[in-house]
């Protein structure tokens, strides 16, 4: 291909997620000039995006190779910090909350970072190297500035990504990231409540957790939640790096955005931005970051089997993750 | 019906613009229409239902009890305007889109000829790179003109310049003078003929279409900031005839439908 000008796809598109085709993934890309990601998740920009007639019709299905092509010259912001977390643990109000910063662009979970993430489950046979070249390229192609400022990019992954921060790590060596948890019972009370992609059997491949999708069927939701739990702040506290990454405890948000987590990401903010960041998050119904903290209500609502399980599962790797942040690192 | 015409009538751009320097920039009040733009957008209430300033609102349809406000006291130009119409003038407000801002494709409803009230257009502040459109098709207006614009259809402005574009917008009730001045009955030319043809032959024509657009940047821009179905299925026909491939609205609308049952099924990856 001569040029990604001349195949139709100018700077104003973007990759809006990966189907898998004849074995292969393949790149959906839609029309998006905006570049801007005013709602809390990927997946509810992109909605409104499809509601742009024009996507339905005209938007372009390419490989990944021609994904790598255009990232090469359509350079995206490079990242400047990870959010990765246990789900339910207020990770969204801080991605939310950063993404009130000058130039900030966030990433909410977007599908088709998750996709290649996972793309090793789908085909086997794929090699590492290339994978970690997917992901840069989707990232970049993903994370563009909309103004004329340089830019943030902050990435908060799907809760289940943190299992394949090796891989995240090698593309990305010297971003730094977070990892955010939230008391066991509270969270697991939550994933029972309401469950997530990831506490339902079968939706994600089973080999990620660990489960097979058999016995999966065969658990109760609050053991098989509190298992698949398990895996996630297991893989927090595994990969953890002092010096590189912090643990953020959901008892130490909002502040924690503009303390632990802008030293983390060295934002350097300014104390204007500070007071963006501490308007953003009082209570105010219209900007949806209405931060009510829930907890007594979650453990009021715990239930024996919900506290078994979280005491047989999370409670182990909860408590080294406290030791941990409390005793610095 | 006509959707667009310019009245045979003009006032000084200078003079209008003089009465912009009466205004301090901390009065302007940006639109209520917050997901509709990107930028700034933003008003002045020179009239409005009880004298109300405080909102670019017009209120409920067929208010009545319009009065001038403080700020219109201070223009005597804007005053001049008024006061050339030979009808009962409602609403009358400055709407500001700042440089490199963007108002989004909508319509303005209660509102229309039918209904016995329309909306002018008078430039104050303009620049060339300004592009306003009217059901897709662009409308060039120039400072001091006046325009009436059938706004209950599809419209979308972009100001791609570098100053601020600001016009005079009135509503006005619809009486003989203005009548006699707009020929608002005029056929328009919004009627696409069905062509008579082979179903599976159009639906080829508009799949060749597609990818002749996908691959054309330009033809990119001309259907890409459209956001009614109906509009942008009447486009694609009519610009797909110019271009060599001949097929029906419905056509569209069913690879429209079909599209969107491909993307939903397909949420997983």
């Amino acid at each position: 291909m001569d040029s990604v000008t001349d195949a139709g796809l100018s700077r104003d598109w973007m990759p809006g997620r990966v189907v898998w085709t004849d074995g292969a993934p393949r790149v959906e890309w839609v029309y998006f000039p905006e570049r801007r990601f005013a709602e809390p998740f990927f997946e509810a920009t992109l909605q409104t995006i499809m509601r742009r007639p024009f996507n339905l019709l005209f938007r372009h299905n390419t490989s990944m190779e021609f994904l790598e092509q255009w990232a090469d010259t359509h350079r995206g912001i490079p990242p400047t910090g990870f959010i990765f977390h246990v789900s339910r643990c207020g990770s969204t109000l801080l991605s939310s909350l950063l993404g009130r910063l000058s130039g900030a662009v966030v990433l909410s979970e977007p599908g088709p970072v998750d996709a290649v993430l996972r793309a090793h489950l789908r085909d086997g046979g794929l090699a590492r190297e290339i994978q970690i070249s997917w992901l840069r390229a989707m990232v970049s192609a993903l994370g563009r500035p909309i103004d004329a400022s340089p830019g943030r990019l902050f990435i908060k992954f799907d809760a289940w990504n943190v299992l394949e921060l090796p891989r995240i790590r090698a593309a990305f060596p010297d971003v730094p990231w977070v990892f955010v948890y939230r008391d066991p019972v509270e969270v697991l009370v939550s994933a029972v409540r309401r469950r997530g992609v990831h506490t339902i059997p079968g939706a994600l491949e089973p080999a990620l957790f660990g489960i097979e999708l058999t016995d999966a069927l065969r658990l109760s939701p609050e053991e098989y939640c509190a298992r698949v739990l398990a895996r996630i702040y297991e893989a927090g506290l595994r990969y953890h790096e002092p010096g590189r990454s912090v643990l953020v405890n959901y008892v130490d948000l909002p502040g924690a955005a503009w303390g632990q987590v802008a030293g983390a990401f060295d934002l350097k903010l300014a104390p204007d931005e500070v007071e963006v960041l501490e308007n953003a998050a009082e209570s105010n119904p219209k900007t949806g970051m209405n931060f009510s903290p829930d907890s007594l209500e979650k453990r009021q609502s715990a239930t024996d089997a919900i506290r078994e399980m979280a005491a047989k599962w999370l409670r182990g790797p909860w408590e080294e993750l406290e030791v941990i942040r409390l005793c610095g690192a | 019906m006509i959707d667009r015409y310019q009245l045979p009538l003009d006032f000084p751009a200078a003079a209008l613009r003089a009465d912009l320097g009466k205004i301090a920039p901390s009065e302007w009040i940006p639109h209520f229409n917050k997901g509709y733009y990107d930028g700034d957008w933003s008003g002045i209430v020179l009239r409005g239902a009880s004298g109300r300033c405080d909102t670019l609102h017009i209120g409920e349809p067929f208010e009545t009890g319009f009065v001038n406000t403080p700020v219109l006291d201070r223009c005597e130009c804007f005053q001049e305007v008024i006061a050339a119409f030979e009808c009962s003038v409602k609403s009358v407000r400055l709407l500001r889109l700042s440089a490199r801002s963007v108002v989004r494709e909508h319509r303005d409803y209660d509102l229309g000829y039918e209904a016995g009230e329309i909306r002018l257009h008078v430039p104050v502040l303009t620049n060339s790179r300004v592009e306003f459109y009217l059901r897709n098709r662009q409308v060039s207006m120039g400072e001091g003109e006046v325009w009436y614009l059938d706004l209950g259809l599809p419209h979308r402005v972009a100001n791609l310049g570098e100053t601020p574009r600001i016009h005079l917008v009135l509503d006005l009730q619809v009486n003989d003078w203005l009548r006699s001045l707009i020929p608002f009955e005029t056929p328009g030319d919004d009627e696409i003929p069905v062509l008579d043809m082979d179903p599976s032959l159009a639906a080829a024509n508009l799949e060749k279409f597609r990818e002749r657009v996908r691959l054309d940047l330009e033809l990119q821009r001309t259907f890409s900031e459209i956001f009614d179905r109906q509009l942008f299925a009447e486009e694609l026909v009519r610009v797909g005839r110019a271009t060599g491939y001949d097929f029906n609205p419905r056509d569209v609308e069913e690879v429209l439908r079909s599209e969107r049952r491909a993307w939903n099924a397909q949420w997983t990856v």
